[in-house]
Order: C-alpha cells, then structure tokens, then sequence
C-alpha cells in the first residue's frame, strides 16, 4: 500500500519528472483550508490506487521552485504528469467522486 | 515576519476544530435563530459564516415588519442583535468561509478556508446570494491570477499589484490582509457605498496601500496565461484599465449558495434542497433553512422560525425524546 510522497525541490526532477508511472503531485501550504480539505483525499488516491500512480505533495511554503515554473498562483494546484509533462491541472479543492473522475480519466488517457 | 502571522493565524483556526453537537453554516436570521435555540438547550453550537454583511439582511437597509421590532433597524443591526442573543446562550460563532463538506460519515467535517469543523448534525442556512455567470477571463485564469482565498493566495503576490472585486466585509477583510503581501490593492465595490460597518470601510478607505473604486463593476480579466490586467466600468460608463497580477473575486448573486456541498445531498428536479418537515435533508443529521431553500419565501421571520424548527429537531434528536421540548422559561423559575 502506497503513501502520498513528500518531495522538495531537489527531488522533484527525479521523483516527478523522471517517475515511470504517472504522477498526481499536490502544490499546498500548511496555512490553506482547500488543501486541508484534499489532503485525506489525496491519502485515500495513493492507496487506492497503488502501483497505478504516484501522489505526491510539494509545501509551496518551503519549496517554491517548482511552484515558480509551473506558475502556480493558487492553491491547492494538482498537476497530472506523464513522463514529465503535464496534461492536466485541477486548481482548487473538489469531492472525492470528483477527483478520482479526474484520475481516472488521466489514467486512462482522456485528458 | 508576515509568513509568521499567517501561520499563527493557522493555530488559532486549528484550536477551532473541537467537537461541536451542531454546526451552523451561514450566520443570518435562519442561522443565528437556529443557533439561540441549539444554544439555549445546551448544545454545543458553532456558527461559521462568511461576515456580517455577506447576506441578504446584510445589505437590507431597514426592517419594518418584524414582529416585536418596533423601531427601525437595518438588516445587519438586526442579524446583529440575533448573534448577540446566540452568544450570550453560550453559541460560538467564527468567520471563515465554508469550501467544502463531508456530511456522508457519522461525525460531518465542514471545511473552511481557515480550518476544519467537526460535528454531529450540521445545519445549512447559507442564503441565496450565491453567484450564476462568471466574470469573462475568470475561469480561464483560476488559479493563474484569479483566486476566491486571500488567506490561501495572498503570499504568491508579494510587492504585487492586485484587485478586490466584492463590497462585502468579506471583501474588505480580504483586500486587508492581501495589503500585508500586496504593493497596491484595487478595491472595487460596484456599489457607492459599501455594505459592511462604518469602522471597516474607514480602515479600508484609510489604507495606504488600497485604493478604493466606488461604483465600478468588474468586466473582463485578461491575460494569456497569467492575469495581467482588469478591465472594470465607472458608473458614468467610463472604462478603466488596471494592470494587476491577481484579482480576488468575492461578488454574489441571486442563487442558493449550494456549491460547497458537490452533489452530497437530494435536490428536486429544479435544483432546490429537498427537505422534511423538520428541514431535515436527504441525509439524517443535515438540516437546511432559510433563503437557500428555494421555495421559502424570502422573509426573516420566516427564516428564523425555520430555524426553531431545525435546532428543536436537533436536540430532540440528541436527547432521545419523541416530542420536541418546549422551553416554557417562567416554570424554571
């Protein structure tokens, strides 16, 4: 059973960018209710879906880098990365129904 | 130093998380009654409302016919003396903004922008001033500029210009706190005046880093990738543009404001809540009065009777009685 996977910005090329299995990866802050709201969710995803993908979480408060490239202005923003490019962003919170859509259709390349 | 009084900010909103019996989203006369009531038999209530002025009442200038109130009185003063009433009977009330809600398990989780409240039954009395069409640019630009959280976004615009659009004390509280970060904040109100106390307004109006736009509606929100400009209309009809990296939006409409429930509970074919006779919903233990249900007639005292109604419910429930107490107060005596 997997867990969501904390990364920095040191490690985001090689856990990100370089995963061989897609990657949900979360921008969030300690301070920001919406993220809060997702973080059980994102929990449940990378159980759920174990050995399907890789959830993972930057904290914008202390890694900024990836945040800055990707122009994250907003959060929580959850980027859906395949072999290193991104074909999909969700920015906001949304229900569990409505994020496992959205990682479903990602998995199965309807994005 | 600002990173610091954000997070602290954080910790009083996590102290915030207890247990409550029941939690009451929206803090107008349905909300506040239903809070007096819950209250007053001992429950342990917490209200969660947005701001004073963020409702119908809020921007109501004067109440003529609610029985017993005699003299004038403006919505806000009005909704004002309920929530002292709900207080002094021990109810809690904290202003944050509910995005989100697990009501399906045993113990709901009402998540707002500032924390996350727990609770056994959960009383929806939001109001129906929720927002229809979008602003053109801004569901393009979500997240790219665009943001509806000052307390979430607000670090990502240090030394940057931004635009409130609102005129709310919601509004006001935003563009406050986005002044710690921001180099300049637009304010608009496409109102002359705004709706929130005198005191708020002066502090907004004083501000050396806000410059207010009274009367001017928000247009458009443009950029490619990123917001990179508004353009709002002067009530004389002149345009003007203002070059910002973010705009806050925080306008209302004429809608049951039903979005931070994504599809949890019944609604009739219409799109309205479905309610029992007690304002019970689809889900036992979730309760909806007031404006946001959509065939009630816009009243205030109608909204708070339904408020009674849902609190009596609520503490019959928890206290395993058949009938609903009456709380005759002189046989205390």
């Amino acid at each position: 059973m997997n867990s969501v996977i904390h990364v920095n910005d040191d490690q985001f090329e090689e856990v990100v960018l370089k995963a061989e299995l897609p990657v949900l990866v979360d921008f969030w802050a300690p301070w920001c209710g919406p993220c809060r709201m997702v973080a059980p969710l994102l929990d449940k995803i990378a159980s759920e879906y174990s050995g399907k993908i890789i959830v993972a979480k930057v904290n914008t408060d202390e890694n900024s880098q990836w945040a800055v490239n990707y122009r994250v202005q907003g959060i929580p923003t959850m980027l859906f990365i395949s072999k290193g490019q991104v074909v999909k962003t969700q920015v906001g919170a949304l229900s569990e129904s409505g994020l496992k859509n959205l990682v479903n259709d990602f998995l199965a390349g309807k994005n | 130093m600002e990173d610091n009084q954000i997070k602290n900010n954080s910790n009083e909103s996590q102290k915030a998380s207890a247990n409550y019996d029941v939690v009451i989203i929206g803090g107008g006369p349905a909300g506040s009654t239903a809070a007096i009531y819950a209250a007053r038999s001992g429950l342990k209530t917490l209200v969660v409302d947005k701001g004073l002025t963020s409702g119908a009442l809020g921007i109501t200038s004067k109440i003529v016919n609610y029985p017993g109130i005699v003299e004038e009185i403006s919505g806000a003063q009005l909704v004002e003396k309920m929530r002292e009433q709900a207080k002094l009977f021990g109810a809690e009330y904290i202003s944050d903004k509910v995005i989100g809600v697990d009501l399906q398990s045993e113990t709901k989780s009402i998540f707002g922008n500032g924390g996350v409240y727990n609770s056994r039954f959960v009383i929806i009395s939001t109001g129906s001033m929720g927002r229809g069409v979008r602003i053109q640019g801004e569901d393009r630009l979500l997240g790219h500029g665009v943001s509806y959280c000052a307390t979430c976004d607000a670090a990502f615009y240090r030394n940057k210009d931004v635009v409130v659009a609102g005129n709310t004390d919601e509004a006001i509280e935003e563009a406050l706190f986005l002044t710690k970060y921001a180099n300049q904040v637009y304010f608009l109100s496409q109102t002359e005046r705004l709706a929130a106390p005198q005191e708020l307004v002066e502090t907004l109006k004083n501000h050396p880093k806000v410059i207010l736009y009274a009367g001017t509606k928000l247009k458009e929100i443009i950029g490619e990738n990123r917001v990179e400009a508004v353009l709002a209309v002067q009530s004389d009809q002149h345009e003007v543009l203002l070059s910002v990296s973010g705009a806050f939006v925080y306008l209302q409409g004429g809608r049951p404001v039903t979005d931070f429930i994504q599809g949890q509970l019944e609604v009739s074919q219409s799109g309205c809540l479905i309610v029992d006779s007690s304002f019970q919903t689809s889900i036992p233990g979730v309760y909806a009065i007031g404006d946001v249900l959509c065939t009630h007639v816009k009243q205030v005292v109608v909204s708070a009777a339904e408020g009674a109604i849902a609190a009596m419910a609520i503490e019959k429930e928890i206290n395993g009685r058949s009938r609903m107490m009456v709380d005759w107060s002189e046989k205390k005596q």
